[in-house]
C-alpha cells in the first residue's frame, strides 16, 4: 500500500511540457469548423434531394394522369398499327394485348419523365 | 448538448486529458495532442449520443483510449536509429528528460496495463469506471492494475 502511494505521488506531480491550451483550442475550433462545413454540405445535399424527389413525384403524377386519359386513343393507335402489319404470330400477339401494351407504354413514359425531371431539377439546384 | 456547452466541457477537461495521453504515449506530446484532437472531433460528431453532460469526461477518456489503440494498431515499425543521427532535438527535450525513466518504464508496459495504471493513479478513476472506459470486465482491469503496478515498480527500481 505504501508503494501504491509512491505511484500516486509520482503521477500527482506529473506535469509534462505540452502545447499551450490556446493553440490546442484554436486547432480544435478549426477542426470543428471543418466538420460544421461538411455537415452543412450534407444537409444541403439532403434538402436538394428531397426537393428533387417532390418535383419528380408531382411531375410523374401529372404526366401519368395525362397519359392515362389518353389510353383509349393509344389503344386505337396500337390497333390501327397492328392492322397494318402482315398476318403473323407477332400481329396476333399484339391484337390480343393491345390494352396491356398501352398501359405499359404509359408506365414507361411516366417513369422516364419522372427520372429525367429528378436528374434535371437536382442539376439545376446544384448550379444555383 | 450545444456547441458552447461542448466547448466548455472541452476546456474543462483538455489539460488533464492531454496529460494522460502524453503519459500513455510515453512522452510523445505531439502524438498525444493529435490523439486528443481526433478524440474531441469524434466526440463533437457524436455529441448527440451523449445523454448526460456529466459523463463527458469519462466518455472522452473512453474515446481517447480507443483512438490510441487504433493508432497503435496502425503504427509502422520505426526507422533504424542510425538514420536519425542529425535530427535536432526540440528545446522541450531537456525539460522532458526529467520523466525519461518514467516514460521508459511506461513504454515497456503492455498498453492495457499502462492505461489502467494511468487512469487509476493519475486520473483517480475507480476500477468500475475504468472497466466501462476500456470495455473490459472489472476483474480484467484489476488484473491489469495489479500486473501493471508490479511491472512498473520493478522497472522504476531498475532505472
Amino acid at each position: 500500500m505504501e508503494e501504491d502511494k509512491e505511484l500516486e505521488q509520482l503521477f500527482a506531480g506529473y506535469e509534462p511540457d505540452m502545447l499551450s491550451d490556446t493553440d490546442f483550442m484554436a486547432r480544435l475550433e478549426q477542426g470543428m469548423k471543418a466538420i460544421d462545413a461538411i455537415r452543412c454540405q450534407v444537409a444541403d445535399g439532403r434538402r436538394r434531394n428531397r426537393k428533387a424527389v417532390v418535383i419528380a413525384a408531382l411531375t410523374g403524377f401529372v404526366s401519368g394522369s395525362t397519359l392515362t386519359a389518353a389510353v383509349p386513343y393509344l389503344v386505337d393507335a396500337i390497333a390501327h398499327w397492328q392492322q397494318s402489319l402482315p398476318a403473323s404470330a407477332f400481329a396476333d400477339l399484339i391484337a390480343g394485348n393491345t390494352a396491356a401494351l398501352a398501359w405499359a407504354a404509359v408506365a414507361a413514359a411516366t417513369i422516364a419523365v419522372s427520372v429525367n425531371v429528378y436528374e434535371l431539377s437536382l442539376a439545376a439546384m446544384k448550379r444555383r | 448538448m450545444t456547441r458552447e456547452q461542448f466547448i466548455s466541457c472541452v476546456e474543462g477537461s483538455q489539460r488533464a486529458f492531454r496529460r494522460f495521453l502524453t503519459a500513455l504515449c510515453c512522452g510523445d506530446s505531439f502524438l498525444a495532442d493529435d490523439i486528443a484532437q481526433e478524440s474531441y472531433l469524434k466526440a463533437f460528431m457524436a455529441v448527440d449520443s451523449l445523454r448526460s453532460p456529466d459523463k463527458f469526461k469519462s466518455w472522452i477518456y473512453s474515446i481517447g483510449y480507443n483512438t490510441f489503440m487504433s493508432h497503435r494498431r496502425a503504427e509502422r515499425p520505426c526507422d533504424d536509429i542510425d538514420s536519425r543521427h542529425n535530427i535536432a532535438a526540440p528545446d522541450s527535450a531537456d525539460a522532458g528528460f526529467r520523466y525519461q525513466a518514467l516514460y521508459a518504464a511506461l513504454d515497456r508496459l503492455p498498453a492495457k496495463e499502462r492505461t489502467s495504471v494511468l487512469l487509476f493513479y493519475m486520473e483517480n478513476y475507480s476500477v468500475k469506471e475504468i472497466s466501462a472506459m476500456v470495455d473490459a470486465s472489472e476483474c480484467a482491469v484489476r488484473q491489469h492494475l495489479s500486473r501493471g503496478r508490479e511491472h512498473l515498480r520493478g522497472l522504476l527500481k531498475k532505472e
